[in-house]
């Protein structure tokens, strides 16, 4: 799995938390605008290594009716349980990230694809409610 | 529509949101449905367009056109609300994660509130404080545009319940004081029973 595919899987279990209305861009709306523009494949969520781990960031839309504190709690928590898989601890949530570095898509492309052999846990995961919505929009 | 101050913080202008409102294209499309401060900014301008749309039924010297002094407030405040403004700090169950909201979703929450209240229309609209800092007493400024013949201590009240209910519900600041100010009362309009404020 590259960091995309993380990404992409990592943003399907946020949009999945109840109460979540949808995903803005982690890293900023102009930037996910021209990657898209170039045919490049943005993801929602922000994906990066450190040297304690995984860190996820996402900046998420709450529906009104959900409070936000509860709301980012349950959105780290279903992070942390989906990628810690079968192994039960869900704080220290490992996932593996494999295959070569190179670039995703076309020639051209705006993004290129950093993909990592090693394991590591979720270091952690960085959630902003940037706004409030009353219905979903992905 | 002059825009005297500095774009919002994604670098498109409420000028811009206006024009996409009014045709309906814009090529930045794609972008205005996936920036939340632009997705702000565009809730505010519809929130005007009905207020001017009301004022223009009302009474069409008082049409509400984008001259008016109250109006230019408005539209003031909604720029400078187009931006995230700071982090407010949510608490984490691991010290290692890092949760917040942005200051501009908490003020786009505050001015759909006033338009849940009959009569109302919120202009300014600030949170006073040290709001980065978890515990920190923070005060809330509320400017309103009110329709006349809605009784304003009820109109106040209910605002000041709902801004409340929605911070308590919405963040962990520590609410010291909300003051509302009733900055201008329309006295052309009164469509609506007179005394009914939703509650």
């Amino acid at each position: 799995m590259n960091k995309n595919q993380l990404a992409l899987r990592v943003q399907e279990i946020i949009a999945g938390v109840e109460g979540v209305a949808g995903l803005y861009p982690a890293r900023s709306a102009v930037l996910a605008g021209i990657a898209s523009t170039l045919g490049a494949n943005e993801t929602v969520v922000a994906v990066d290594t450190a040297d304690t781990g995984l860190v996820i960031r996402a900046r998420i839309a709450a529906l009104t009716g959900a409070p936000a504190p509860r709301l980012v709690r349950d959105v780290a928590a279903a992070v942390r349980a989906e990628l810690g898989g079968l192994a039960g601890d869900a704080r220290a949530g490992s996932v593996g990230l494999a295959g070569s570095v190179g670039s995703a898509g076309s020639a051209g492309s705006a993004e290129s694809v950093e993909s990592v052999t090693s394991v590591g846990p979720v270091s952690s995961v960085e959630i902003t409610v940037c706004g409030f919505t009353d219905v979903r929009f992905s | 529509m002059n825009n005297e101050l500095p774009d919002p913080g994604c670098g498109h202008s409420l000028d811009e949101l206006e024009e996409y409102l009014r045709t309906g294209q814009s090529a930045a499309e794609q972008h205005y449905l996936r920036c939340p401060e632009c997705q702000a900014g565009l809730a505010g301008l519809r929130s005007l367009q009905r207020l001017s749309g009301q004022l223009a039924a009302a009474d069409t010297e008082q049409a509400g056109s984008a001259d008016e002094p109250w109006l230019q407030s408005i539209l003031g405040n909604l720029r400078l609300e187009m931006r995230s403004g700071r982090s407010i700090p949510l608490s984490s169950e691991y010290p290692e994660d890092a949760f917040f909201e942005t200051e501009g979703s908490l003020l786009a929450l505050i001015r759909r509130i006033g338009d849940d209240v009959d009569g109302a229309t919120i202009g300014k609209c600030r949170l006073h404080g040290d709001i980065t800092t978890p515990g920190a007493d923070v005060m809330i400024e509320v400017n309103v545009t009110a329709f006349f013949g809605y009784p304003l201590p009820a109109m106040i009240e209910s605002l000041r319940s709902r801004i409340a209910a929605m911070i308590s519900t919405h963040s962990e600041l520590n609410l010291t004081s909300i003051d509302v100010t009733v900055t201008d009362v329309h006295e052309h309009f009164s469509p609506a029973p007179k005394g009914a404020v939703n509650e």
